[in-house]
This record gives structure tokens, C-alpha cells and sequence, in this order.
């Protein structure tokens, strides 16, 4: 089955911050950030780039599409 | 003011609605029930314009609408068994009025899946849908 994974928690980690500022900067809740994190939710293309922005990195360097 | 701050204060003023809603309809009061609906919504405007973060994000949206359209699929598929049951149950054993209700609650049935095509080709024209 094919899955989206994602580097966001070591990313987000590396830059030292909550999932809580995190949320704040990309405009979602918390609940979302940690749905993110885990796969349990793909974000939209909207929020993806929202993400790339914060880290200053290409979609392709932080999602990964695993088959 | 945090979310969880926030879901309490909300809580309560449902809370609050319901009580006084209830305490109306036992008193019989009509205006004291809408007066306490418009109140109670009110409050949970002014409370929401105080919580400066998000409360509803993409995820949400997307969890409410499975929700959403499982509650329509399930209701609708309900409110037309039973009605079909009231109204052969009625005809069968003359009973006019349990008749009238089975054809009272179709018709509530056909009112929601005619409110879900309107909106259902409403957001599929906002959202860029076609009939190609």
C-alpha cells in the first residue's frame, strides 16, 4: 500500500519548536499538527506548501511518497 | 484564553441553553426559550471573537463531512423505514393517523435528501465540478 510519510517532527524539532507554535504558524490546531505527524492525516497542497515555508525546504525534501 | 478555556466556557453556556430551554417548555414560556437560544448564541460568539486561534482547520472539515454524510445516509435511511412501516402498519389496520404520520415522515425524508442535492451541487460548483 502506498503511503505518504513525512519529516516534520525531526524538522519541526530542529528548529525548536511546539506543536502548538508549529500550529500557529501554518494556521491549523494542534490535534492537526499531531495527525500530520503520525500519517494519520495528508495534509492538502495548500497546507504542504504551508509546511515547506515554515521549514524553507521543498515539498519533495519533507514528504515522501513510500510504496 | 487556551482551547481548553475555551471548550469549558462553551460547554457551560450549551449547558445553560439546555436548562433554560427545558425550564420553558415545563413553564410553557415560548419567549423565555427563544430568548435563551439568541442569548446562549450570542455568548458563544462573543466568547469565540475572544479565542484568537483556529478551531476549525482543513482536518476538521474533512472529518465533519464523513460525519456529515454518514448522519444523512444513516437518517435518511431510517426516517424512510419508518415510514414506510407506518404507513402499510396503518393501512393495514385502519389507522388513519399512523397512516398520515408514515406519509408525514417521508416526506421529511424526501426534504433531506432534496436539501442534500441542493447543497451537495451548490459546493460542487464552488468547488469547480462540472457535468462533462
Amino acid at each position: 500500500m502506498a503511503a505518504l510519510e513525512n519529516s516534520i517532527r525531526e524538522l519541526r524539532k530542529q528548529r525548536g519548536l511546539t506543536q502548538e507554535e508549529f500550529a500557529v504558524k501554518i494556521g491549523v490546531t494542534r490535534q492537526t499538527v499531531i495527525a500530520i505527524e503520525k500519517g494519520g492525516y495528508v495534509p492538502s497542497l495548500e497546507l504542504a506548501y504551508k509546511i515547506a515555508r515554515v521549514f524553507n525546504k521543498h515539498i519533495e525534501k519533507i514528504f515522501t511518497f513510500a510504496e | 484564553m487556551t482551547l481548553k478555556g475555551f471548550s469549558i466556557i462553551r460547554l457551560a453556556i450549551v449547558l445553560l441553553i439546555g436548562i433554560t430551554t427545558a425550564v420553558a417548555f415545563v413553564i410553557g414560556n415560548l419567549f423565555l426559550a427563544i430568548a435563551g437560544l439568541l442569548i446562549g448564541a450570542l455568548f458563544v460568539f462573543l466568547v469565540r471573537q475572544q479565542y484568537k486561534h483556529v478551531i476549525i482547520d482543513e482536518r476538521v472539515l474533512n472529518v465533519s463531512g464523513h460525519a456529515a454524510r454518514l448522519t444523512h445516509l444513516s437518517s435518511t435511511l431510517l426516517l424512510g423505514i419508518v415510514a414506510l412501516f407506518l404507513i402499510f402498519s396503518g393501512q393495514q389496520n385502519d389507522e388513519f393517523y399512523v397512516e398520515s404520520l408514515g406519509v408525514v415522515i417521508s416526506y421529511v425524508a424526501l426534504f433531506n435528501i432534496t436539501l442534500y442535492a441542493i447543497f451537495f451541487h451548490y459546493f460542487n460548483k464552488k468547488y469547480g465540478g462540472t457535468r462533462e
